[in-house]
């Protein structure tokens, strides 16, 4: 009888050992993206305008976005930087993005009215923008918003804004004076 | 063109509908003909005596004598079903187009040992109460070879399905999904990380032998809080004679080049006569599915499972041991996996999704990896002819890994994972009187489950303690049955880490659930029943703790901490007709009333992030009304016809805020017409079938909780063929299926599918299943 049942022994062990041997040891890090930064260049004074969102996606406090305030008839460098500001020391998410420059683009959208206007002053492998450095010039007095949209175009970046996945997309608001 | 078409469909519904009544008219059969047979044992080829022939139609039973000969004359051509028992034996059962003189084999399965007998005895008498047509045989089974569990339940009226592209489904009863309906497979309930909509149940539907889904409150000896409904997968019973046999049964389908590959072989050893087993395997690939106009990019999957079941008996007990692998990766469409709001815009208004691709098996990123381990085991011991105990132990580990590209994260390391972890102990005591009318159990479940996260947070990390009490009392007496249930539940819940803490929050859930139910036999054909009923469901900790951006949909879904139990009221009608020969017609009528009601809300704001904008929902409580009704009939035509039609419907409604709930299936109906073709005597089962499924728009609908609009109803046309070819001393037969779903490649979307925002559905299909079953003799010494 107990040699009929022996056959049992084997499986119970794997059975057991299913049950203690594996607890998992996830990590929690969560990879956030939480700050875009724009640095406004002008004559060497750099003006730095930011949308920052430290707890992430989620039900949790909206995110702040800072009001972009220009002067009129100027040519500004922009450079854009993306970080993760929930981590100490804060991740700089920027280079990542250069790395993968042929599967991301930044995209600006300048609402009508406001006079400004966008150039990329960066290309990837393949002679696409980038939008990590551009040219920005202001022209008169006016308000409107530019969006920034990055878009996740993995093997189908072609320029084309509605394709992939927005990694980014904040819409500030700029005043031109 | 689209209003053509629909104009079309609906014509080729009413013409099909008079072709059935004029089928239905001419009826002029001989009387003469005669059907004789004999019946052997299915183990050692042995003439059976004084086993019965039933012929249901007829009401007319027959003994085998000594040479297991049987014979009937004067029959009239027809369907019809025979029930072959012997007191040794297992009853089986043959359904028979009769059209000329019959010379029929039939071989049953002896049984060596009393606990069998006693489950048997018990399941024939089961048959014939409340909720008849609730149950998905082997012979379905083995024709969605390859399917998943959702597809296949789809065969039952009033299930719906939920789903996420083409590869995962999640059955919907009721109107309810997810986390409302409970699985209980082999005995263990199923328990992944079902709150998701896009997870389906992790199971491998070959390993089933039945699965019974049970709409009503008499769901009470599993669970209490299937509020929804309650799904009952039994596997395949082992062998119990000594021999070795096995299937291979392989499928293939040309809308995503889908092949399957199905391996079983089972066997009890001549010297080890009480010990039975059974190994199985299931490995299907699958690339990327196609719609009519285009493929959908990255939506292949490869689903690989295993299993192993094994049997000891003596006579007073039986230990039983199981152990289920399924593993499945699946690639995530590329063009569902949208960033926010006005991704979601861009993909809904674009005609085809931007992101195209060609036919390929390749999985990339995004994409799930998902597994779930089983074990089982269950001692039952007959304590004498009336009581008997069972014992069981299950544990589970399931497995999901979600990957993703994420700026800031590797591809090869998970977005999300989640580790679940539960064991599970039950025991129950059956009894019944000498008379056999009455019986009850007596149960008590247990069950602690542990769950683990890592990477990006949406559901919490915790531990459950549950712990339930019941019994369940069935007594008939006449024409009249009365059945009731009641139970108590206590359950534990320790939060140890949610998105912004790791301090522990405790909660404890109780409550009782109860049931009645009535039967009457109104003749031999017709069974009504009554059933009443009240339950609860406490709420899940995602609805309690969850926190992040939901794939696919593009929206944020927020818990609330704040959530009280539910409270189901339900009461139900059912009622059957089998006449056999001519009518079949079933029909269940349904309420449920749910106080706290626990649904996902549209925030009006949307929650604004870097990535943009998402409608926010969040978890609120209301009180909500599920009335509905599923109908089946079916008509035997002359001369080989048959014809079909079941429907189902839901009423969902939101009784505070005085509107409808979201994702409730719409109206829904299926009509089917089938053919026996008569070719050969060993050619069984030659049926040809058109199947026309109509389904509305859904227009109950809360505009404002729903992203964009409801897509429009459809028509789809298919067809199915089968057949069974039986072989000398070989006892079960090989069946090859044909079908062709969408013959008319219609372009439509489902509202009941999440990727309706995106892509349209499949395209047609042809499908091939072939299940070659083989026995490997042993020598006699």
């Amino acid at each position: 009888m107990k040699n009929k049942l022996s056959f049992l022994a084997p499986i119970i062990i794997v059975v057991l050992s299913l049950t203690f041997a594996c607890k998992p040891d996830p990590k929690n890090e969560e990879e956030l993206i939480t700050t875009l930064k724009l640095s406004f260049t002008n004559g060497g004074s750099t003006q730095v305008f930011e949308f920052k969102d430290i707890d992430g996606i989620g039900g949790g406090a909206d995110g702040i976005t800072d009001t972009v305030v220009l002067d009129s008839n100027k040519v500004y460098a922009m450079t854009v930087s993306v970080l993760n500001e929930s981590e100490t020391p804060s991740e700089d998410i920027t280079s990542e993005i250069r790395n993968e420059s042929s599967d991301h683009q930044f995209f600006y959208n300048v609402s009508s009215g406001l006079n400004l206007t966008h150039t990329y002053n960066d290309t990837d492998a393949n002679g696409l923008p980038i939008g990590l450095s551009n040219t920005i010039s202001s022209g008169n007095i006016s308000n409107g918003t530019l969006r920034v949209n990055l878009k996740h175009q993995p093997e189908i970046k072609d320029g084309n804004q509605n394709t992939g996945e927005s990694d980014i997309d904040v819409t500030f608001v700029v005043y031109i004076k | 063109m689209t209003i053509f078409a629909t104009m079309l469909h609906r014509y080729i519904y009413i013409l099909l509908l008079f072709v059935f009544a004029d089928l239905y008219a001419q009826t002029n059969e001989p009387c003469h003909l005669h059907i004789e047979g004999d019946i052997l044992d299915k183990d050692n080829q042995q003439a059976i005596e004084y086993a019965t022939i039933y012929i249901k139609e007829l009401n007319k039973a027959i003994n085998t004598d000594e040479n297991g000969f049987f014979q009937l004359n004067d029959i009239c051509a027809g369907f019809y079903t025979l029930y072959i028992s012997h007191l040794d034996c297992e009853t089986d059962t043959v359904k028979l187009n009769l059209y000329k003189n019959e010379h029929i084999d039939l071989f049953i399965k002896h049984k060596n040992h009393e606990l069998d007998a006693i489950e048997i005895k018990e399941k024939r008498k089961e048959d014939k109460l409340i909720n008849s047509n609730n149950t998905i045989t082997q012979q379905s089974i083995d024709k969605n070879g390859g399917n998943n569990l959702g597809a296949l339940l789809k065969e039952i009226p009033g299930v719906n399905t939920l789903n996420t592209g083409v590869g995962i489904s999640k059955p919907i009863i009721t109107g309810m999904h997810s986390i409302r309906v409970v699985t209980i497979n082999d005995g263990v309930r199923q328990e992944g990380q079902q709150w998701g909509t896009e997870h389906a149940p992790e199971i491998d539907i070959n390993t089933a032998g039945e699965i019974q889904v049970e709409k009503g409150a008499s769901a009470l000896i599993y669970s209490h809080d299937a509020v929804g409904g309650l799904i009952i997968i039994k596997p395949k019973t082992l062998r119990n004679a000594p021999g070795l046999n096995g299937a291979i049964a392989t499928n293939i389908s040309t809308v995503n080049w889908r092949g399957g590959l199905n391996m079983m072989l089972e066997g009890q050893f001549k010297k080890t006569p009480n010990w039975s087993w059974r190994i199985q395997s299931n490995n299907i690939r699958a690339g990327n599915t196609r719609t009519p106009n285009y493929y959908l990019k990255n939506t292949g999957f490869n689903e690989n499972d295993f299993s192993f079941f094994t049997s000891y008996f003596r006579n007073k007990w039986k230990l039983n041991l199981s152990y289920k692998f399924y593993n499945l990766r699946l690639g995530i469409f590329a063009g569902s996996h949208i960033g926010n709001l006005s991704d979601l815009l861009i993909a809904y208004n674009a005609s085809e999704p931007l992101d195209k691709d060609g036919f390929r098996y390749k999985i990339n990123t995004p994409r799930q990896n998902i597994e779930h381990h089983t074990a089982n085991l269950d001692f039952t011991f007959v304590l004498d002819e009336n009581n008997k105990m069972n014992i069981r132990y299950g544990f589970q580990f399931n497995k999901r890994q979600e990957f993703d590209k994420i700026l800031g994260r590797s591809t090869k390391k998970p977005a999300a994972e989640f580790y679940l972890y539960t064991h599970s102990a039950d025991i129950d005591w059956s009894a019944k009187n000498k008379k056999a009318n009455y019986k009850s159990i007596l149960g008590l479940n247990g069950m602690y489950q542990n769950n683990f996260y890592g990477g990006t947070y949406f559901i919490p990390e915790y531990n459950m303690k549950n712990i339930g009490i019941y019994s369940f009392h069935k007594y008939t007496k006449n024409k009249w049955t009365l059945q009731g249930a009641l139970r108590g539940d206590i359950s534990f819940l320790q939060i140890s880490k949610t998105k912004k803490s790791d301090t522990i929050k405790n909660y404890t859930w109780k409550g009782i659930a109860s049931n009645i139910a009535v039967g009457y036999q109104i003749d031999y054909h017709t069974n009504i029943s009554v059933s009443l009923g009240s339950t609860w469901r406490a709420p899940h900790p995602v609805e309690l703790y969850s926190d992040g951006v939901h794939h696919g949909t593009a929206s944020v879904e927020i818990g609330n901490v704040n959530l009280k139990q539910e409270r189901v009221y339900f009461s139900s009608l059912d009622f059957s007709y089998d006449e056999g020969t001519r009518h079949k017609v079933s029909i269940t009528l349904y309420n449920k009333y749910i106080a706290n009601y626990i649904y996902l809300f549209a925030r009006e704001k949307p929650v604004l992030t870097i990535r943009g904008a998402f409608p926010a929902f969040e978890y609120r409580q209301t009180n909500a009304n599920f009335t509905g009704a599923d109908i089946y009939y079916k008509i035997d035509l002359s001369k080989g016809f048959d014809f079909s039609q079941k429907l189902s419907f839901v009423y969902a409604y939101n009784i505070i805020d005085k509107n409808y709930l979201p994702f409730i299936p719409p109206f829904n109906t299926e009509s089917k017409l089938s053919y026996i073709i008569p070719i050969h005597k060993k050619i069984d089962d030659f049926k040809i079938s058109f199947i026309g499924t109509y389904v509305s728009r859904q227009n109950l609908t809360n505009r404002t909780q729903e992203v964009v609009a409801n897509p429009k109803g459809y028509f789809l046309l298919g067809f199915e063929s089968g057949l069974a070819i039986h072989r000398k001393k070989q006892q079960e037969p090989i069946t090859l299926y044909f079908e062709i779903q969408n013959m008319l490649n219609t372009r439509y979307r489902d509202y009941m599918n999440r990727w309706r925002y995106f892509a349209d559905e499949a395209g047609i299909n042809f499908s091939i299943k072939l299940k070659i079953p083989f026995n490997i003799n042993q020598k006699t010494n």
